[in-house]
């Protein structure tokens, strides 16, 4: 029953053209007997685990539609992807992205600022999360409010991001017209 | 050129299998090559930066290619490179097939297929992955370190040292998704998908090696198909890697404990080892597997043997340490040290537990089954121990983690939500443990030599 090759090779080689050594045979019985044994398993299968057990109905039609999904998107782009699981906070912080230079350091709103109360939420994960934003922003800094005025990169601001009209207080200059979602240089270029 | 590392760090994880013995099938190389292999890495990884070598693609795959260069050397002057030579012999399962083992298998194919296929399709994008290891990863590959990474910088990330921050994460998911993105790669679920589908093959071969091949096959779709693993199993976080690492893990200490064969200590402590390099709370197995080898070391009178196992699986954590002390890697604290009673904690710890092992919603029939052989198998337990140590590890596992959860103070986090999502997590290293159990218990070897022998080619 092991599993020993090496054991199994020397025994194989030390009888020679012993009964170890013929082929095995495909039999009648041998077919009749597996096929009901198959029928059996899938029986089984389908009844004790797919039928009883919908965690792993569950599972397994996860994976189906998964497949599906798959090979119907199968010549997107892994930004495009990204897109797909993360909805407009991907498309904001990639347009952040495109809108700032490599070396930028960008003061990110507050989560209350991404998910104002009362307000439709249309944005997803966690977008005003240091980090998370960092993946996608990275070589740029990421600030959030809390760190203002208590770290040494929070006094190297060069951009605020605007998020649902949040953050223009930050400037130190007006904005004629204010737009909901937008990257402003925090002084005002001359 | 990352195919070339992939397939560089699988053939050191096989010369490391080869390393530790010749006796290993060819199912099992296979399975523990990219497990072992990554590990490897990201150790060399992380002595690179230690020594502050800027980790390049180029560096650590130097690194790589210098380990491989040392491990066939090794191998051929002290193995034998013949212990890797494929034999005919090793066929010998499919010369014997049944129709039921193929039907499993050709399952479990089609599931991981359908698993490595999403896993591999969509970004990251789970919460855990974005605000700690994928993007630690990523960062780190474009710092071209890890612990001075800009992240880790306090003037720029003032929160970094609180309680339960990422920067105290074991490195080895990190170090791994940075290794694939240094080699060009767009997103690190490259990691993720072939930890999964390697382990699927590795767990098959360690279960072939006790058990007969259809109950292997059929514990190991059961395994692999546990509903909420499954689901994890393709996103970047580390809960399945270490479920991986840990379960092999036990599995080949208690194979060791069935059979004596010195291959199988080692790998089970490298497996263990590898489990820490991933999550700091896998000391927990460590520990299991530490208390059974010493009662098996007091029994025998030997104890030379226990302190290599003890050694190698401690080896990875010994690194992290001083990676971590030079690095200045470090959390406030957050256990608590004294010795306390808190009834409501423990209460809520052992209703949090319980609760997750009665779920079979996300285990699916996992611990029913386990729950079920223990009884039935307990007859073989008492009057020949089988897989009594296994218990033993299993157990020692659930009540050494429950005591670490007790021991933490959450200050960043409530209890409900630790036994509600981490703990849940933690749980899948038991899922594999526990069907390694059930298939190799006395009545599942039994019922599976009956199968082979009513339906195998003869």
């Amino acid at each position: 029953m092991k599993n020993n090759t090496a054991n199994t090779q020397k025994g194989a080689s030390r009888k020679g053209n012993t009964p170890l050594d013929s082929k095995p045979r495909v039999t009648a019985a041998w077919v009749a007997k597996n096929l009901a044994a198959v029928v059996v398993a899938v029986f089984l299968l389908n009844k004790l685990v797919l039928d009883l057990q919908p965690g792993y109905n569950w599972a397994y039609n996860m994976l189906r539609g998964n497949l599906e999904a798959v090979q119907h998107y199968a010549r997107t782009t892994t930004d495009q992807r990204f897109e797909m699981k993360l909805g407009l906070s991907h498309v904001y912080l990639r347009y952040l992205k495109e809108c700032t230079p490599p070396d930028a350091v960008i003061l990110l709103p507050s989560k209350e600022a991404f998910f104002p109360e009362g307000q439709e939420r249309i944005f997803s994960g966690e977008p005003y999360n240091k980090l998370w934003a960092t993946r996608f922003l990275y070589p740029r800094r990421v600030i959030i409010p809390s760190e203002l005025g208590k770290t040494p990169w929070s006094e190297k601001i060069t951009h605020v991001a605007i998020v649902n009209g949040v953050g223009y207080e930050y400037l130190d200059y007006e904005v004629p017209e204010k737009a909901p979602h937008a990257i402003l240089p925090i002084h005002k270029k001359p | 050129m990352l195919t070339l590392g992939i397939v560089l760090t699988c053939l050191n994880g096989i010369l490391l299998t080869a390393l530790i013995g010749s006796r290993f099938s060819w199912t099992e190389r296979a399975g523990l090559s990219f497990p072992l292999g990554m590990t490897l890495q990201t150790v060399l990884m992380a002595l690179l930066d230690l020594v502050h070598i800027p980790l390049t693609a180029t560096s650590t795959l130097l690194a790589g290619f210098v380990a491989f260069a040392g491990l066939l050397f090794v191998v051929w002057r002290y193995r034998g490179i013949d212990s890797l030579r494929f034999t005919p012999a090793m066929l010998d399962d499919l010369k014997q097939a049944n129709l039921v083992w193929v039907l499993l298998l050709v399952l479990i194919g089609y599931c991981e297929y359908m698993n490595f296929s999403k896993c591999i399709f969509f970004p990251p994008s789970d919460r855990d992955s974005l605000a700690a290891f994928d993007t630690l990863g990523f960062v780190a590959a474009h710092d071209h370190t890890y612990m001075r990474m800009s992240l880790f910088d306090t003037d720029y990330n003032p929160t970094v040292h609180r309680a339960g921050s990422s920067i105290a994460y074991a490195p080895f998911v990190q170090m791994s998704y940075a290794y694939v993105y240094l080699l060009g790669a767009e997103t690190s679920k490259s990691i993720p998908a072939l930890m999964y589908l390697f382990f699927i093959i590795a767990f098959y071969g360690i279960l072939r090696r006790n058990t007969g091949k259809t109950v292997a096959a059929l514990a190991t779709l059961f395994m692999m198909m546990a509903p909420e693993m499954l689901a994890f199993s393709s996103l970047s976080a580390t809960n399945v890697m270490q479920a991986i690492f840990a379960s092999l893990g036990i599995a080949y200490t208690a194979s060791w404990l069935r059979s004596r064969r010195d291959h199988e200590l080692y790998a089970g402590a490298l497996l263990l080892g590898a489990n820490m390099w991933c999550r700091n709370e896998g000391i927990v197995f460590i520990g299991a597997a530490c208390v059974v080898l010493l009662v098996d070391c007091i029994r025998r009178k030997s104890y030379r043997k226990g302190w290599y196992f003890t050694g190698l699986a401690l080896l990875p954590a010994v690194i992290w340490f001083i990676y971590m002390k030079v690095g200045g890697l470090y959390t406030e604290g957050m256990a608590i040290t004294r010795l306390f009673w808190d009834g409501e904690k423990a209460g809520e710890i052992v209703d949090g537990f319980w609760a997750l092992f009665a779920n079979t919603l996300y285990y699916g029939w996992t611990f029913p089954a386990f729950a079920l052989f223990v009884v039935a198998d307990l007859w073989f337990m008492v009057k020949s121990r089988d897989n009594v140590a296994l218990l033993g590890m299993i157990v020692l596992s659930v009540i050494f983690y429950g005591l670490v959860i007790y021991h933490v103070d959450y200050v960043w986090d409530s209890m409900h939500n630790v036994l509600a999502y981490s703990a849940k997590r933690f749980f899948f290293c038991f899922v594999p443990m526990c069907w390694y159990f059930v298939a190799t218990s006395r009545i599942a070897r039994r019922g599976g030599d009956y199968i082979e022998q009513y339906l195998s080619l003869k």
